[in-house]
């Protein structure tokens, strides 16, 4: 009997031992892929390089602060009584480091250059898959659209903050962040990336709609020099461009049903009925569906109409310009499904006597019910004859009726007279300051034309614009705090 | 305001009157707070059984509750059972339990990231809640000049249905065999299963007929499950034994295993055909699902010796190992020591007023493993998109930096007690000192920006926080004669201290509009409120002159009289992020309870009031209430804001300076101390014949919830509920800080409580 007893004793006990078995322990995330057998096929490596064109839906970028941004600080827009602070800050470039949407665009760039740098990074695994499975050229079309977007990132970043983080590799493990680097250092990678990108990538109509393309490349290199006013390298680019040319009507650059068109080089792309869930909390991963943008919506004069076109941008429009009924709508105008509409808002709350027509759906629809599914027309061709006019007019040795030329084919399709031969230098650039405020009104382009010019001082005199600090944001607090190779000292001028 | 104030308020303080052609009369106001709150019913019925011989025992029962919330269409409803029974049979010990529950919610809904009292406190009060003219039956606002953020929270709450329901099952069974006398092996097995649906259907709606500022031209349909199981088996040799008498041991080892699996399902989808079906289809459908598993094993050894229950001597040592942790740091080690002196026992103290008095200390190692599952693994997210021509192209990027060497946060607890019984029990209390180390602090520390990570932070073992205190209780009781009555005061004060946060400089808690609210830094509590200090408002140009120095830019200076004063702290005439400092601490000096109770005769009587004292809040409703950032409906205190010197110290002009409403400032700060009476209880016991025959007891009471707070705090409930935020699964993030939580209801409720 007291055999038995010690023989429980010890089956107990083993019993107890046995009961845990260690393997359990080891677990593997079953909701996640894993970075160590990722890149195996050509659908994995053309989703990470889907993944680096989502950054730009964020709420930092173009789904909300963009276009509040540029359009606010160019004064393109006014401010109704409404509009949030953190977008009136714009407006009275008030903002401060601790300004949320100025760090969502900082962290919405950064997130775009990292997810691309997973692409160009991982080019040696990319290579080792059969070509069978992928062809070369499908390859390097990858890294080329990485690079591309690599680019356009630290663009936005360069021209908004100056010297900042230049970010070519993954993290490393520690999770130290990266010091700043000159602004010219920036500008030579971007411009080697979109040297990479041109020779690899597809010619438009061969590729899908919405991806980089060659014309994209060349386009935005040719942009990039003449911010470096390297006039004669932009034109090499803008007159390899081939196949594009301005649309008949100036208003199918700005409808979702003509997108994509024969003027359209690069666009924002968006698409409502993809699903709209995401919209709220996308404010810099790009995650989740947030196919819509917020633009219609924001400036909007039949939904919240937060901004209107300023007085100082309605003046600007000559007699007879065709498209200041295509920007914008006055008091009288129709609109709604078949024009059955009439307008009747003005003067707004905030004083603005007109509303932006351009990339709001009241062509067809009484209301944007938030989401709008219009793309933004990053670069189009009529901004190309217009930088193309300036690199001439500005280049040694150029020829102003050449550039002239370029200008009046824009002004052609406005229905206005072209500009006369002979004009002086001064003159022709008098001359593109205009036609490019009316041209690209409220496409997000004029707070970088009248910095690049150096005559913000003078364009935004009757504002709280200053010179030597406001040409470039503040480095946000949260980078500042979370990063140890930059410190308060490394702050933009001024904040 | 009423509408007639609130008109009032737009025209001086933004220079203009919004109307509607649905305007009511100046003295018609719709008052939204009171149309969404009410008093709501609450029932309650338990019934239980019990009983047993001398080789067994059980007990049964059941309850039902269904309560009202105090927001309209909110509620709570519950179904439990519950069965316990134990059986002896020899040397065998057999049990089980078995709890079964069925839970029907109906929550308080919130919207674009605004809780409901935020849009009651910002509706125009001039609007009618409903107009028959609009799709649903609603109005909103109308007019774009206050028509944005606050929708009608009318509709918010009631248009449609949300319904959280979940069943859970917790069942247990053991075994136990006594081998030897004092030798018992015992083998528990214990499961939980747990399913939760939330169902929710927005039909189409528009609420103005005229702007449709807030509309919806489709339905939209919710449907998310979730199911837990876990599983938890317990082997234990338990070995009791007195050697010479005096010499009592108590032996045990155990081993244990738990294994917990959540599966998610979360669907949504639109329907703009019809409002007519309540399900998700495949018309601009979002799916998701997760999977996630959580495992732990661990074993322990412990002694427990005493001798003649005079001298006490514990030890244990406990090793566990939990599948959040990386391979290398996986297992953790945690020891602890106890010894007690129980003094009473002694020769010297026999025979006098004390029953007891016990000296006691005991150290020890705990280990924390609460962070999400899979920190330790690099992984990958795939659900980010991107439309290419006709089609939603899927793309696929890196999710965080991995931390493979994740380990165990530590806690070092010491303490040492004296407690003591006096006079026949009659006088009881109790003295302690703690002193509790917490290393290798897990924390979620946050990543540049610049390194584009898409998580933002890294799960870390940061640092370390030390936290000491003393609590003190004191009771009195008299149980004899017709009147007995006892009375328990606890007080308790404590301090917490962070040491040491490796290399980070401070960490965020809670944030508001981007900005920290609360942070950790070394030498401060954990979150703590950082922010800018402030001093007044500024009366007159000369003030401001004085303090800042600004530049004239178009004729306009910033900050102007009329705006707040912020401390400059470095003197350098600028506002900026280098002035912000400690504005408070969530942490109370002193917490306090009082209990009491007395019965004469059939009537019984129990009081219960706690309190803190010396607490600070983060009151984020204040930013609504008196905000001004925009023209939205407020609190009155508006309507005392400054509009020339002298008007105003504390509530600043209207559309001032941004900095007046948008930066974290003690101007949010409130003392949270509170006194309440969190339950005063009166029964009676009736003691009627008749009624033996069918009951056992027979006791009527009425009772009384959270009836009396005293607090000088503004806001809705100064014991803040639960967060409304989820700071990544962080809820300690959100320490201190009201952001129109849902107050403790009171609540009166009317018992019979029968026994059979």
């Amino acid at each position: 009997m007291k055999r038995n007893k010690i023989l429980v004793t010890v089956i107990a006990t083993i019993g107890l031992v046995l009961s845990c078995n260690e393997d359990s322990l080891e677990l593997t995330n079953p909701n996640e892929l894993s970075p160590d057998t990722f890149f195996t096929n050509s659908t994995q490596v053309q989703s990470a390089v889907n993944a680096v064109y989502s950054n730009l839906q964020t709420q930092g970028l173009y789904s909300r602060h963009m276009f509040f941004m540029m359009d606010n600080m160019a004064h393109e827009n006014g401010g109704n009584n409404q509009l949030e602070a953190d977008k009136r800050q714009y407006l009275d470039f008030s903002f401060d480091a601790s300004h949320g949407a100025i760090g969502a665009y900082w962290e919405s760039c950064y997130r775009g250059i990292n997810k691309a740098n997973f692409v160009i990074e991982n080019s040696a695994k990319i290579d080792e898959i059969l070509p069978s499975q992928m062809s070369d050229a499908l390859k390097q079309k990858a890294i080329g659209e990485a690079k591309f977007l690599r680019a356009l990132f630290h663009f936005f970043i360069v021209t908004r903050y100056g010297d900042a983080p230049l970010v070519t590799t993954l993290p490393p493990d520690d999770g130290s962040g990266p010091g700043k680097s000159p602004s010219s250092e920036i500008y030579a990678q971007i411009i080697k990336d979109l040297q990479d990108a041109i020779p690899v990538l597809k010619v438009k109509g061969e590729e899908e709609n919405g991806r980089a393309t060659k014309g994209a490349a060349q386009a935005l290199l040719g942009k990039v020099y003449l911010f470096l006013e390297q006039y004669d390298d932009a034109l090499v680019q803008f007159n390899a461009l081939n196949g594009y040319k301005l649309e008949d009507n100036y208003f199918d650059n700005f409808m979702e049903e003509t997108e994509h068109g024969d003027e359209s080089i690069f666009e924002i792309e968006y698409n409502d009925d993809f699903g709209t869930s995401a919209q709220w909390n996308s404010d810099r991963s790009g995650q989740g569906p947030n196919e819509a943008t917020f633009r219609g919506q924001e400036y909007g004069f039949n939904d919240w109409f937060n901004v209107f076109p300023s007085d100082d941008l309605l003046e600007e429009y000559e007699i007879g310009d065709i498209r200041f009924e295509q920007t914008f709508y006055v008091n009288g105008d129709t609109f709604g499904p078949d024009g059955s509409l009439t307008v009747d808002a003005f003067p707004s709350n905030g004083g603005g006597n007109a509303g932006w027509s351009k990339y709001n759906n009241y062509y067809k629809d009484a209301n944007e019910d938030q989401t709008s599914g219009i793309n933004f027309k990053y670069l189009r061709y009529a901004d190309v004859l217009l930088m193309m006019a300036e690199c001439e007019s500005m280049r040694p040795g150029g020829d102003q009726d050449v550039a002239i030329g370029y200008i009046n084919e824009v002004r052609e399709r406005a229905m206005l007279a072209p500009l006369p031969t002979g004009l002086s230098k001064a003159e022709v650039f008098e001359a593109l300051v205009h036609e490019r405020k009316v041209e690209l009104a409220g496409e997000q382009t004029r707070f970088n034309d009248i910095i690049r010019w150096g005559i913000a001082g003078t364009e935004l005199a009757n504002t709280q614009f200053q010179e030597g600090k406001h040409e470039l944001l503040p480095i946000p607090q949260g980078e500042i705090d979370a990063n140890i190779n930059i410190s308060a000292a490394d702050q933009n001028a001024g904040y | 305001m009423d509408t007639q104030q609130y008109l009032q308020y737009a025209q001086d303080a933004f220079g203009f009157t919004p109307t509607s052609a649905l305007s009511q009369s100046n003295s018609n106001t719709t008052d939204f707070q009171d149309a969404l709150f009410r008093t709501g019913v609450m029932q309650k019925v338990d019934f239980g059984l019990s009983g047993g011989g001398e080789n067994n025992n059980y007990r049964f029962s059941a309850g039902y509750m269904d309560q009202e919330g105090a927001i309209i269409e909110t509620g709570f409803q519950r179904f439990s059972f519950r069965a316990n029974s134990n059986f002896t049979v020899g040397k065998f010990n057999f049990g089980e339990t078995m709890a079964v529950s069925f839970q029907t919610q109906n929550p308080e809904r919130n919207l674009g990231d605004r809780s409901l009292l935020e849009h009651a406190i910002k509706a125009a009060p001039y609007l009618p809640i409903y107009n028959p003219n609009n799709l649903q039956g609603f109005q909103g606002p109308n007019n774009d000049a206050d028509g944005q953020d606050g929708e009608n929270p009318i509709r918010v709450q009631t248009l449609g249905e949300h319904i959280n329901k979940s069943s859970a099952v917790l069942g247990s069974i053991f075994g136990e065999f006594e081998i030897i006398d004092g030798l018992k092996f015992k083998s528990q097995v214990g499961l939980e299963y747990r399913n939760a649906n939330t169902n929710i259907f927005v039909p189409s709606y528009n609420d103005d007929s005229e702007g449709a500022t807030h509309s919806s031209d489709f339905a939209t349909i919710t449907k998310n499950s979730s199911l837990r199981k876990s599983i938890t088996i317990t082997n234990s040799l338990n070995y009791t034994f007195s050697l010479s008498d005096k010499h009592n041991f108590d032996v045990l080892v155990l081993a244990e295993k738990q294994e917990t699996i959540d599966e998610l399902l979360n669907s949504n989808s639109q329907n703009p055909i019809t409002n007519d079906l309540n399900q998700v289809s495949s018309e601009k459908a979002f799916l998701q699902s997760f999977t996630y598993e959580y495992n732990r094993l661990g074993y322990l050894g412990r002694l427990n010796y005493n001798f003649d229950q005079k001298y006490i001597f514990a030890a244990s040592i406990r090793h566990d190992a939990s599948s959040r942790f990386g391979e290398n740091n996986r297992w953790g080690t945690f020891p602890s020591v106890a010894l007690g002196w129980n003094i009473a026992k002694e020769n010297f103290l026999t025979d006098t007023a004390f029953n007891t008095l016990k000296l006691r200390g005991s150290w020890g190692i705990t280990g924390n493993d609460r962070i999400n599952n899979y920190q330790y693994s690099a992984t990958l997210l795939s659900d980010f998109f991107y439309p290419f021509g006709d089609t939603l192209a899927t793309g696929t990027t890196a999710g965080g930096l991995a931390n493979p060497d994740l380990k165990w946060e530590e806690t070092t607890m010491m303490n040492i007690g004296l407690d003591f019984e006096l006079f026949d029990s009659k006088l009881t209390g109790a003295v302690e000192y703690f002193n509790n180390t917490s290393d290798d602090l897990l924390m979620s520390r946050p990543l540049a920006g610049s390194l584009g990570i898409h998580s933002g932070s890294v799960t870390e073992n940061v640092g370390s926080v030390e936290t000491n205190g003393v609590e003190f209780s004191l009771g009195y009781n008299d149980y004899d004669g017709d009147f007995t009555w006892s009375a328990n005061l606890n007080l308790g004060t404590s301090t917490n201290e962070v040491k040491s946060l490796g290399s980070n400089e401070s960490l965020s808690g809670g944030t508001f509009e981007s900005q920290d609210i609360s942070r950790i830094e070394v030498g401060e509590p954990l979150f703590f409120f950082f922010g800018y200090e402030t001093d007044g408002i500024y009366q007159t140009r000369a003030e401001v002159d004085a303090n800042l120095n600004q530049t004239l830019v178009d004729g306009e200076f910033p900050v102007n009289p009329g705006d707040i004063r912020f401390v400059d702290q470095n003197g350098d005439g600028q506002i900026n992020a280098d002035d912000r400092v400690k504005i408070g601490n969530p942490y109370p000096d002193f917490t306090y309870g009082l209990n009491l109770n007395a019965n004469y005769k059939q009537l019984d009587l129990n009081l219960f009031i706690s309190g803190v004292s010396g607490v600070d809040v983060y009151n984020t409703n204040i930013y609504d209430l008196e905000g001004m950032p925009r023209l939205f409906n407020a609190g009155t205190n508006v309507l005392n804001r400054w509009t020339g010197p002298g008007t105003s110290n504390s509530v600043p002009a209207a559309g001032g300076n941004d900095q007046n409403f948008n930066s974290i400032s003690d101007r949010f700060v409130e003392d949270g101390s509170f006194t309440r009476l969190k339950n005063i209880t009166l029964g009676y016991t009736l003691d009627n014949p008749a009624l033996d025959d069918y009951f056992s007891k027979c006791r009527i009471y009425i009772s009384g919830q959270n009836l009396i707070t005293i607090s000088d705090y503004s806001g809705l409930d100064p014991e803040i509920g639960n967060p409304l935020t989820n700071n990544g699964g962080n809820s300690q993030y959100e320490l201190g800080i009201d952001r129109g939580n849902y107050p403790q209801p009171k609540s009166v409720l009317l018992g019979v409580q029968l026994s059979f």
